[in-house]
């Protein structure tokens, strides 16, 4: 780190400091967990033609991906002179994809499979409480 | 967002467990070869046997109890079938022209465990002959038997739950597959005569032994979910599995699933006007019932004129969970001007969504993108931009890069150059990710934040996915001598003894 760099980490932590101490009447609010199943892919399964009626493997295929957002809080307007303040680490959101492994000409589908591909952090969710205000910060 | 609708209730295998259904046949092959010579001998000879098929009784699956009263997946079957299908037949007996509907299933479990063995022999040739053969059995046993649908369902119900048993899950795929069929032949015929006296019936039975395990729940639910079969005359089955799942005595999920599908299809087949459905919906909006609310959101969202009451509602009743799930429903169904106008008037209630942003920027990436530089150009909606980079960037594409890319040097606000570090590291090479990396670490708004600065280990954790080790020493040499908070110092110390020998970096931690 060079000596530009402390010196605008010093400003902004200074930014924050005593001086811009003003209650922002807040409070947490705890968001449930949530987890959001990205489209079907393909998975090989089969098309098949029988008497006339095209048979297509099922619309529920192997999802793309699934991203999973942990419970945690947010900051919500409030009346009772508290603020929020972060309480441990954050969580990762993460996100699994997936992608088909096929044997491709089986009449039965029992030869595709929906594997995991890889699980990333999509970005990170804080974690929050809710404190008074301290009698400087009115 | 809360979309609990899982396409495959199985969960996915990691790549190297192998095939599920690893079956050894090496004394079976010379017996097969010889059965399925008989058999094509003694089937091109001779016509068709239409007769045999109608001599067969068609088992029935009435039940003795309703939906309502059935008991919780999982429960003891054996009291909801009226009749059931003949005992197990013979796995290796050919299919000759007078064999019987479940001789002909166990023929085609058998041979269709065979193709799959083939085929992970690498003994191509033989697998597509296996699987010709397999193909032409099915047409046969579908040809001869017009009522194919409920003998096999019968089959199905009367199975035990899914267990460890190759052949079991095998059964269980080919009558999912007659059933398919099924459905679909019969609606085919039921929409060129007007006539729905065949396929309204069997869908009855299907939904009335859903309830009765989670395998017929499930292939229930994948055979009619998203599916033109459920009608009006389906509803009240449809209503009880919702309200078995009230009681959780029956998969929500599907049950969901069932009752957007039912309602989709109302409306597309006039059997109820989109005013009516709309004017229920209203009705169900307040509804406890989490598939009724769901149905109710999804039918009001989807159309422009009862939108607005959607989000009126969602804001005075303030209740995130129901947010999230109405902003995937979003995402998911609405056009993506439309779900990205909803998700901004969601963001006051929820500020971030990233999970919607990200399936909606699969489906329409330069929507997302064009949204995010309009805001960036007027500097407004921080909260917004943050979840447009965490959806166009994470579509893995030059377009994704790109965005992240401009945001990482552009954007005013630290999380959404965070964001960008996130796409970054997910997505780029392993150069431009480190970079990416090293630059935050550098910007004081980031590196003097302590939970920002923690969440650099999450996106240093990417590069290790990537396998960027390199990048991983350099950057976990850097992090280590700044102001992690404690677990995020423990998170940084796990991930660099799996990554690097020992845990250590290539150079010492400077003090």
């Amino acid at each position: 780190m060079n000596a530009r760099t402390r010196g605008c980490m010093l400003v902004a932590m200074l930014g924050v400091g005593p001086a811009s101490a003003q209650c922002p009447n807040e409070r947490t609010q705890a968001v449930p967990a949530d987890l959001e199943i990205g489209a079907a892919q393909d998975c090989g399964g089969f098309q098949y033609r029988i008497a006339g009626v095209q048979v297509n493997s099922s619309d529920g295929g192997c999802p793309v991906f699934v991203i999973y957002t942990p419970p945690h809080e947010i900051a919500v307007a409030s009346s009772e002179g508290t603020k929020v303040e972060p309480t441990g680490a954050p969580s990762p959101i993460t996100m699994a994809s997936f992608k088909c492994q096929t044997n491709w000409f089986l009449f039965v589908p029992i030869g595709s499979s929906c594997v995991l591909d890889r699980v990333v952090n999509l970005g990170f969710v804080p974690h929050l409480h809710t404190v008074p205000c301290t009698g400087s910060e009115s | 967002m809360y979309t609990p609708i899982p396409h495959r209730s199985t969960p996915p295998r990691p790549a190297s467990a192998g095939h599920p259904l690893r079956v050894t046949l090496v004394l079976a092959v010379p017996m097969l070869a010889l059965a399925a010579a008989l058999f094509a001998v003694t089937t091109w000879l001779r016509p068709p046997d239409a007769g045999r098929a109608d001599r067969e009784p068609t088992p029935s699956v009435a039940l003795d109890s309703s939906a309502q009263n059935a008991e919780p997946a999982g429960a003891p079957v054996t009291r909801h079938l009226v009749s059931q299908p003949a005992a197990e037949a013979s796995t290796a007996a050919p299919a000759a022209a007078d064999a019987t509907f479940e001789e002909r299933i166990e023929q085609l479990v058998t041979l269709g465990m065979r193709t799959a063995q083939l085929a992970q022999q690498d003994e191509i040739d033989a697998a597509k002959a296996s699987d010709q053969e397999v193909r032409r059995l099915f047409e046969d046993l579908m040809q001869r038997f017009a009522d194919a649908g409920e003998r096999g369902l019968a089959r199905l119900a009367g199975m035990p739950d899914p267990g460890t048993d190759a052949r079991d899950a095998a059964r269980r795929v080919v009558l999912q597959l007659v059933l398919r069929t099924e459905l679909a032949r019969r609606h085919d015929a039921a929409n060129a005569a007007a006539d729905r006296s065949r396929i309204d019936p069997l869908v009855q039975s299907l939904l009335d032994v859903m309830p009765q395990a989670s395998a017929t729940a499930e292939i229930g639910g994948d055979l009619l979910a998203n599916r033109p079969y459920l009608r009006l005359v389906h509803e009240p089955g449809v209503l009880a599995l919702v309200r078995l799942a009230g009681e959780q005595a029956f998969s929500r999920p599907i049950a969901t699933r069932l009752l957007l599908t039912l309602w989709d299809n109302l409306q597309r087949t006039g059997e109820r006007s989109s005013e009516e459905l709309c004017q229920l919906a209203m009705l169900l909006l307040a509804d406890a019932d989490p598939s009724r609310r769901t149905a109710a959101c999804r039918q009001l969202l989807v159309d422009v004129r009862y939108r607005g009451l959607v989000m009126s509602w969602l804001r005075e009743r303030n209740d995130l969970a129901v947010a999230n799930e109405v902003a995937g429903l979003a995402a998911r169904e609405l056009p993506p001007a439309d779900a990205l106008a909803v998700l901004r008037e969601l963001a006051p209630i929820l500020p971030s969504a990233p999970g919607a942003y990200v399936v909606l920027a699969h489906r329409a990436p330069e929507v997302v993108a064009t949204c995010y530089r309009e805001l960036l150009a007027s500097d407004i909606q921080p909260g917004m931009r943050k979840d447009l980079i965490a959806g166009v960037g994470m579509t893995s594409s030059a377009l994704g890069l790109e965005l992240a890319q401009l945001a990482l040097q552009n954007d005013p606000s630290p999380d959404v150059r965070m964001q960008a570090v996130f796409a970054l590291t997910a997505n780029a090479a392993g150069e431009p990710a480190e970079r990416a990396l090293q630059q935050v670490l550098d910007d004081p708004e980031i590196a003097g934040n302590p939970t920002r600065l923690d969440a650099v280990v999450f996106a240093l954790q990417n590069l290790e996915v990537g396998g960027h080790t390199n990048a991983v020493d350099r950057v976990g040499q850097r992090l280590r001598s700044m102001s992690l908070s404690a677990s995020g110092r423990r998170e940084l110390e796990v991930l660099l003894a799996r990554s690097l020998p020992g845990g250590k970096t290539s150079l010492p931690t400077p003090r």
